[in-house]
């Protein structure tokens, strides 16, 4: 045989980890960038949900109209930083009187992280709820599954979406490798904790596997703990 | 379904094991193949093989990945049929075309090279050194023997630089075996 085929052959015998590894890993980091930046704009988000919970004072920035800086009442500006709002817990939030029946429901609660499984190494699916809209009930969104050992990654695009009356969004979406489908949430305003999701595959890239499917079954996802 | 029910399956002689890796694993395998080898009759006769290896193999092993096992059997089965389609002259395929470009990392002798345990040992050392997307490249290339354009539109590069990536990761093997004092 000669060394070049001998090269070839043993190439094959190389540790699978790597190969699964090679499956896809290049995109990952840009997954992850994704990810991060999307967990960073879900923690103000929290920031905002919480600390319109607990009561606090929102004073608007000057330089992001949009984006509101929280300070708790008894506490002066320089000893919070914007990480702590992120990790006060809103369970810690004080006991909130039960709203009018005729008041419509506040999704903005859903905002964060869920996902079936706390290991970042996977495999798990997340849904991250970005932002909704209060008025009119606009929900900003993005799933992604990570395989195991962090690989395949699977991710959408932000999907933009409307609640329905029955708390149901439904989806379409296409993922990271050109695959597509549609998707059901399930949110269940008395129990912000978790959401189920359905996520159908109708459209089957080339060259990728479709991991974003749940095979026709709900996933109940749990908020992460970190959130 | 997932993979460790149908290792489950396997490890049960449930011979729906079969039904379910084709279903999940089917396309992939024939893609690996269908890289190596031009003839689809070859490459069904590959696949098929590939899931009686599997049935034979499982038990008593349990596969960590069964994707990467598939395949590396997929592998090896499309590689020994080309090798004697070549004999044949009926073989081509990205094979051909891989070990063109890996007479940049060895030059051929007639001689007895390396035993083929300590080539795969060095390699595996070698591809864990690499930064990982060059080191993904390399595999896809060299491992799954896919067209350079297909690895360009997997990892939307341009061919160009998956051409002039490769390029470099071979002269980097070839310094790293010579490093390793193996005759080249």
């Amino acid at each position: 045989m000669k060394r070049t085929e001998q090269l070839l052959e043993a190439i094959g015998d190389v540790g699978i980890d790597l190969v699964e590894t090679a499956e896809d890993a290049v995109k990952l980091g840009k997954r992850w960038d994704g990810i991060l930046a999307a967990a960073a704009c879900v923690a103000v988000l929290l920031g905002l949900g919480t600390a319109a919970m607990s009561g606090l004072s929102v004073q608007p920035s000057p330089e992001l109209p949009e984006v509101q800086t929280f300070v708790p009442m008894d506490q002066p500006e320089d000893d919070l930083g914007p990480m702590e709002v992120q990790e006060k817990p809103v369970e810690d939030a004080p006991e909130q009187a039960e709203p009018p029946a005729d008041l419509p429901v506040d999704y903005t609660v859903f905002c964060g992280n869920y996902s079936d499984t706390e290991t970042v190494e996977g495999p798990c699916y997340t849904v991250s709820i970005l932002h909704v809209e209060a008025e009119t009930d606009q929900i900003e969104l993005q799933i992604s599954y990570v395989g195991v050992n962090a690989s395949p990654v699977y991710t959408t695009e932000s999907i933009f979406a409307s609640v329905a009356e029955d708390h149901t969004v439904e989806f379409a979406w296409e993922d990271s490798w050109g695959n597509r489908g549609t998707g059901i949430l399930l949110l269940n305003p008395d129990d912000p904790s978790a959401v189920q999701l359905l996520m159908t595959v109708t459209e089957q890239a080339e060259y990728n596997r479709a991991t974003l499917s749940t095979h026709d079954q709900y996933k109940t996802l749990n908020r992460r703990q970190a959130d | 379904m997932e993979d460790t029910g149908i290792i489950d399956l396997y490890w049960a002689r449930d011979e729906r094991a079969l039904t379910e890796t084709e279903k999940k694993y089917g396309g992939y395998c024939r893609t690996i193949s269908r890289h190596i080898l031009k003839n689809e009759q070859d490459v069904e006769e590959c696949v098929s093989d590939t899931y009686v290896r599997a049935w034979n193999a499982i038990p008593p092993q349990r596969p960590f990945s069964l994707r990467a096992f598939l395949g590396k059997i997929v592998r090896n089965l499309s590689l020994n049929v080309w090798r004697a389609g070549q004999a044949q002259r009926r073989g081509g395929g990205q094979a051909a075309l891989a070990l063109e470009e890996l007479a940049d990392c060895v030059s051929d002798g007639p001689e007895e090279w390396l035993q083929a345990s300590e080539l795969t040992r060095l390699l595996d050392r070698f591809l864990r050194q690499l930064p990982q997307k060059e080191r993904c490249l390399f595999l896809r290339r060299y491992w799954y023997l896919e067209p350079v354009e297909e690895i360009a539109h997997r990892y939307h590069m341009p061919v160009g630089s998956v051409k002039s990536n490769l390029h470099r990761t071979r002269k980097k093997l070839r310094k790293y075996l010579e490093k390793e004092e193996i005759f080249l």
